[in-house]
């Protein structure tokens, strides 16, 4: 269990964060969405411990983040980070066996459990017949399977995404997001993400944290959270929820909200669409 | 094809290939050397070099090896292996292709204090090595102290380190002009040159060499990762800040000492690593030991030339470097793909 508790993050005199607390259950996924600025990529770094709390602290199964040894909490917690580089002559098993690094010590020889691991991750993303390749010649929705699959060599209990789908186009955004909610039923791994598109969070999150300049706007379920007032206080858009297939809001925003300085002025109520 | 036994990441062929690549710049080290011990004043056939090397006479073409030659060669061959394993180093630790051991004030550290010593305590060039290394180390740890703010980022570090070496240039360019008559004796100094070293510094720079350049290849994995960015390194839980830190010191020193026996050579810890990196790739596994190899044959043959060229007049090994170096290095930047 990963729990932010009453953390206060701020910086310089401007405190971002206040008294913040939300907590990740075991084995979900678990995205937060907000607009630019409300802290997300914040509060992640933050729990990937890049970030250290002013007040407050995260918790990883009830001990404080910070009692961790390095190397321990990257056996325990993969991060993948927002934009990523690696070296022009890399190829894909080299970057992907770096995931390895915190399993290994130099008093012990660790590569029969380094090449199963090495294996398993390549097969989970798909990357067996590229894994000679260079990392460079590889497309941009490859490249991010790339580097999924170093985060899971560490074979982490919980994985941290920012932003896993930016850059890359609708199908391979599809595609990260299929093996993450994959990854999470088959080996129960628990998924945190920022994630820039609603829907996306709504038909893959089992609970979505919404944050608002720093503090938790709401936090529950898609149904719960995805409606028409969170839209407008939140994001400041009027959006028509609809409902997909499988039940999950989808919203498709109208327009920018009226002055929200006024906000007793009657907005039109937005459009409810059930398919049954 | 899948390579289920190459577990180590590189399929067997490729490392194969590297090792190979290794064993050739070894060879080329020691070649260099050779080279170094045999031209000169009077020419002495490799063969018999190899000899006198293995059975110290009396004659006078032993003497001239064992107290001329083979110290200066030596110091020579551990400048550049220090410069070179210095900027292959700072290159991860900054993640930067410009940086190297200027840009964490050991050059402009140990320059103003070399000059202050040959300008200003003539007398006193008994402590230019010792002077100008404490000024090395004084000018980095300054850098550091003052790009430091809740952590280290490169590119503050690499700014800092500018403003520093503007800062201690003003002074250098303020000596030399202020005493412009005993100009001479410091301009060996500032290019670089390895002319009159012997035993005394070659102990001056060997526990540094030895100690430093282990430490790199131990460092080779952590380098790997640092090259991945912050982020990524911490996820994998690397402590970014700490290892920066120790590894920005091991640079130091290895390029302190160096700059200290020999001047400031400029061009050895900036290009010997990416033309290391452009031989055999940038694997720090590799390229750590190709570096320091690569830093020794480079300096190796450079001094050679400086000595023999234009004999008996002797030019600093650094102009010699940047001479040859540079069109070379530009002709490596072109082959890459």
């Amino acid at each position: 269990m990963l729990e932010a508790s009453h953390l206060s993050i701020g910086f310089g005199t401007q405190a971002l964060f206040n008294d913040f607390c939300l907590t990740i259950k075991d084995g979900e996924i678990l995205s937060i969405i907000g607009p630019n600025g409300s802290g997300k990529s914040t509060l992640l770094k933050a729990l990937a411990r890049n970030i250290k709390p002013q007040n407050g602290a995260i918790l990883l199964d009830n001990k404080a983040l910070h009692s961790y040894s390095p190397v321990a909490l990257a056996r325990l917690m993969a991060v993948l980070p927002q934009s990523t580089s690696a070296p022009g002559d890399i190829t894909v098993r080299s970057l992907v066996e770096y995931g390895r690094f915190p399993h290994q010590h130099w008093w012990k020889n660790t590569r029969k459990e380094d090449s199963l691991a090495l294996d398993w991750a390549l097969e989970q993303t798909k990357l067996m017949g590229l894994s000679d390749r260079l990392v460079s010649t590889l497309s941009g929705g490859e490249r991010q399977r790339v580097w999924l699959a170093m985060a899971l060599a560490q074979k982490p209990r919980i994985l941290l995404l920012d932003e896993p789908t930016t850059y890359l186009d609708i199908s391979h955004q599809l595609e990260i997001l299929d093996l993450i909610t994959a990854l999470n039923r088959t080996e129960g791994i628990t998924v945190v993400m920022v994630l820039h598109d609603m829907n996306h969070a709504a038909r893959y999150s089992d609970r979505i944290a919404v944050l608002k300049k720093g503090s938790l706007f709401a936090v529950g379920t898609p149904e719960q959270v995805i409606d028409v007032d969170t839209l407008r206080e939140v994001f400041h858009v009027e959006a028509d929820i609809w409902r997909d297939r499988n039940n999950r809001p989808v919203c498709i925003p109208r327009c920018l909200s009226a002055a929200t300085a006024q906000p007793t002025m009657a907005t039109e109520k937005g459009f409810v669409y059930d398919p049954d | 094809m899948e390579n289920k036994s190459g577990l180590f990441n590189l399929s067997s062929r490729k490392m194969v290939q590297r090792l190979m690549l290794l064993v050739l710049l070894a060879v080329a080290a020691v070649g260099g050397i050779l080279i170094s011990l045999a031209n000169g004043a009077a020419s002495i056939p490799v063969g018999e070099v190899i000899q006198i090397l293995l059975n110290p006479d009396s004659t006078s073409q032993s003497q001239i090896i064992w107290n001329i030659r083979l110290p200066r060669t030596l110091v020579g061959a551990l400048v550049g292996l220090n410069l070179a394993l210095s900027g292959a180093l700072l290159q991860s630790i900054m993640r930067s292709p410009l940086a190297d051991p200027h840009i964490i004030g050991v050059s402009s550290g140990a320059g103003l204090v070399g000059i202050i010593i040959l300008i200003l305590f003539p007398h006193h060039e008994y402590l230019l090595t010792p002077a100008a290394f404490l000024g090395a180390m004084g000018s980095a740890l300054a850098i550091y102290i003052l790009a430091w703010k809740g952590g280290i980022r490169p590119v503050r570090i690499i700014l800092a380190g500018v403003a520093v070496s503007a800062f201690l240039g003003a002074g250098i360019a303020g000596l030399l002009v202020f005493y412009s008559d005993r100009v001479h004796g410091a301009l060996m100094w500032m290019v670089g040159g390895l002319s009159a070293r012997s035993w005394p510094h070659l102990y001056a720079i060997l526990p540094y060499s030895l100690i430093g350049g282990l430490f790199a290849l131990f460092s080779s994995k952590t380098l790997n990762i640092l090259e991945l960015g912050d982020e990524v390194a911490a996820g994998l839980g690397l402590s970014v800040e700490r290892s920066r830190l120790i590894l920005t010191a091991v640079a130091a020193l290895l390029a302190a000492s160096a700059v200290s026996v020999a001047g400031l050579l400029g061009f050895v810890g900036l290009v010997v690593p990416h033309a290391a990196r452009l031989i055999i790739g940038s694997d720090y596994r590799f390229l750590i030991p190709a570096s320091a190899l690569l830093g020794v044959a480079v300096i190796s043959v450079s001094d050679t030339l400086a000595r023999t060229l234009f004999s008996p007049v002797e030019l600093p090994v650094g102009i010699i470097m940047a001479f040859a170096g540079a069109p070379f290095f530009l002709y490596l930047l072109r082959k890459e793909p």
